[in-house]
């Protein structure tokens, strides 16, 4: 299976003026233009998106239509953090199945117009019943994974904040990004304890934003007038909700999985990976994945990490986006987002933060505390 | 069943609409089955993969939880310890004597006057509890604060502070200097605001702790002569309130107790004749014992008063109801 991705459409992430339809479209458009398409040749879309609490808005596929001025069909994917990657998933299966040609997929989410607490109390009810019965909040359950890695593997706090610092670098220099501002070591540790080991500075942004890819059966991409990226790989896991149920904290098992299935889809190994985005809703997660991914043996991302293997001047560049980290993280929006980076690395157009090599590119996004896994692997 | 912690994490923001802070953890049986528990914010700092505890099913409102207490872990039980500002004499000092029979060791402070504080400390020690005395000018942060951090020093916690100290610069409001009024606010209310903050910090780390301001009727009903005095008594009632509502979900409880007249070297200042008249508006008809203030310090004070907070106690004869 090869999919082609023949545009790309990404807002600034953070926070935004715009509404969510608004910002729906003006990635939708972005991602049209630069398929040098229109919307009459999309033959079926997909919006991702977490959750109707944040605009009390549920049935996005109809705003997005009204906003379009379309009559089409159009489909909403959910699957916590991972919407925006299912939806990828969704439209590659819609276009493989020969049914449709081509297809958009966008990713969404307006958080910031809501309160904190309220916040904080959509994004748990991504976890288990009886993790929220017991107050667990998404850090908390990170930070049940980071304390079990430190333990098992003596990672520690450093290791984690060397990886919030390249985030913000790079982020740094993605115009799109939520936060412009590098941090230091020290600013990571000094910075307050939201659920112990991890600090604010070892979360992600809470940001509005919207992603969209526009793609095409491998038949019909050199109809476009654009540079066609290719789809090769995809795997997709689904795991217990509760971190309680895994057998290894230190593990989260949908990505091992998932990435089994996209490296023997796509023929490609670990070390053929030239450039990835992984999904850091907080810095353990980034460095879990690493180790899943087979990017390290486990326990060793943080040998990687320190020997700056994981820059954007490194061997494997992780997150030149700035990641969910520090380019922000609006749920629905960020397996989209996610895809646009690899896409614009491989078409070598990053400018400050292109890879030096960028002919494989992989994509790992996650849902919840890991239960749902899409890994994505990209050619040229 | 013994239970093992596999890992855990202290929750600083806690899971709305819960105020309080926690820690979650999981543990894992004899038969290698896991299960999420919560534990007790008392645990913070002591808590290590690997050690063992037991498992009490608690109900909420959300239903029923688990929760961990680790078997290693032995409870401080040592006595508790109270700071009562201005307690070389008069009502401070009956509230320290009071307390020290209920088992509390305490600090015994005020702005000068260190032979009287020192003798106060040594009655205590007849009692059999530990005391020290510090010399600390409430309305300077930094003595407060260095009283403060001596106080952890001897003692290691605050588990009750007690704003007693005041003054009074009495003079009907148009001869009244700007420094008789500052000076008021500045020791009354300043004071209660200084070592609030600086021992609130430390009640917060353990998740517990008590505040009771001595406040007066008279920031209830004002009174002839006393326009600071009276408007730092009235300050204290609302900053009672609010530093209750700000720390409530930390388990910290703020009241304020009022007293009307009592036997005081304060009130002993007041003219003779004027004294009678106030005697005649106090339905019981008579002064108050400082012992009467302190006996009611003790049981807010005591575990007796865990419901307690943002409240304002009159002891006051019946004079303001």
């Amino acid at each position: 299976m090869k999919i082609g991705i023949v545009g790309t459409g990404h807002t600034k992430f953070g926070k935004s003026e715009q509404n969510i339809e608004e910002l729906m479209l003006e990635a939708t458009n972005q991602a049209l233009l630069s398929a040098k398409t229109d919307i009459e040749k999309i033959d079926v879309i997909y919006v991702a998106n977490l959750s109707s609490s944040f605009s009390h808005q549920c049935h996005l596929p109809a705003v997005l239509a009204s906003a379009l001025r379309v009559n089409k069909e159009i489909i909403r994917v959910e699957s916590a953090c991972a919407s925006g990657g299912l939806a990828i998933k969704e439209a590659a299966i819609a276009i493989a199945s020969g049914l449709y040609k081509t297809a958009l997929v966008v990713g969404v989410e307006k958080m910031t117009e809501t309160p904190i607490d309220e916040t904080t109390a959509i994004l748990a009810s991504a976890a288990s019943q009886t993790e929220i019965r017991h107050g667990a909040t998404f850090p908390s359950l990170f930070a049940l994974m980071a304390q079990r890695h430190f333990y098992k593997y003596h990672t520690t706090e450093k290791d984690l904040a060397q990886i919030a610092l390249k985030n913000h670098h790079n982020a740094f220099l993605n115009p799109l990004a939520h936060f412009h501002k590098e941090v230091t070591v020290d600013d990571v540790l000094k910075s307050r304890v939201i659920a112990s080991p991890l600090k604010l500075l070892d979360c992600s942004a809470i940001s509005d934003g919207a992603a969209a890819v526009v793609m095409c059966s491998e038949e019909t991409a050199p109809y476009f007038k654009s540079e066609p990226i290719y789809l090769i790989g995809i795997g997709h896991n689904t795991d217990f909700i509760g971190i309680y149920d895994r057998e290894d904290l230190t593990q989260i098992p949908s990505v091992k999985k998932a990435a089994q299935k996209a490296y023997l889809m796509s023929g490609k190994f670990p070390k053929d990976i030239d450039v990835a985005e992984l999904h850091d809703c907080f810095t353990i997660a980034e460095l879990i994945e690493m180790e899943d991914l087979g990017f390290c043996d486990k326990g060793k991302a943080a040998e990687m990490i320190a020997k700056g293997e994981t820059q954007l001047v490194g061997k494997l560049p992780i997150n030149p986006s700035g990641g969910l980290k520090a380019k922000g993280h609006p749920i629905g929006a960020t397996g989209v987002s996610q895809v646009v980076e690899i896409v614009k690395q491989l078409q070598g157009t990053c400018g400050k933060r292109q890879a030096k090599k960028a002919d494989i590119g992989l994509t790992c996004n996650v849902g919840g505390s890991g239960a749902t896994a899409i890994v994505n692997i990209l050619s040229r | 069943m013994i239970y093992k912690l596999i890992s855990y994490s202290e929750v600083k923001m806690p899971l709305p609409p819960r105020k309080s802070s926690y820690a979650i953890g999981i543990v894992q049986d004899t038969k290698g089955k896991k299960q999420i528990v919560q534990i007790d914010r008392k645990f913070f700092g002591k808590l290590k993969i690997g050690m063992s505890g037991q498992i009490e099913i608690h109900q909420t409102m959300d239903g029923a939880i688990n929760v961990f207490s680790p078997n290693s872990y032995k409870e401080k039980v040592g006595p508790k310890v109270a700071v009562v500002t201005g307690s070389s004499s008069g009502i401070g000092r009956a509230i320290v004597l009071k307390l020290a029979k209920d088992g509390f060791d305490v600090v015994v402070n005020s702005a000068s006057d260190s032979k009287k504080g020192e003798g106060v400390a040594r009655e205590i020690k007849k009692i059999g509890r530990s005391a020290i005395y510090i010399e600390a000018d409430v309305s300077d942060e930094m003595s407060v604060e260095q009283m403060i951090e001596k106080t952890i020093k001897k003692f290691g916690k605050i588990d009750l502070l007690v704003n007693n100290a005041g003054i009074t610069r009495d003079k009907k409001l148009e001869n009244m200097s700007k420094e008789d009024w500052d000076k008021v606010i500045a020791v009354n209310l300043t004071g209660v605001f200084n070592c609030t903050k600086s021992a609130i910090s430390y009640m917060q780390k353990e998740g517990s702790g008590k505040i009771i301001n001595i406040a007066s009727v008279v920031g209830e009903m004002g009174n002839f002569g006393q326009a600071n005095y009276s408007a730092s008594k009235g300050g204290i009632i609302a900053l009672t309130k609010t530093v209750a509502r700000e720390n409530a979900g930390d388990n910290i409880l703020v009241n304020a107790i009022a007293p009307g007249f009592i036997k005081t070297k304060m009130v002993e200042a007041i003219p003779k004749s004027i004294i009678k008249k106030v005697i005649e508006q106090i339905p019981m008809g008579r002064l108050g014992e400082p012992e009467e203030v302190a006996n009611f310090v003790a049981f807010l004070a005591s575990d007796k008063a865990g419901y307690i907070t943002g409240q304002v106690f009159n002891i006051n004869g019946g004079l303001y109801m």
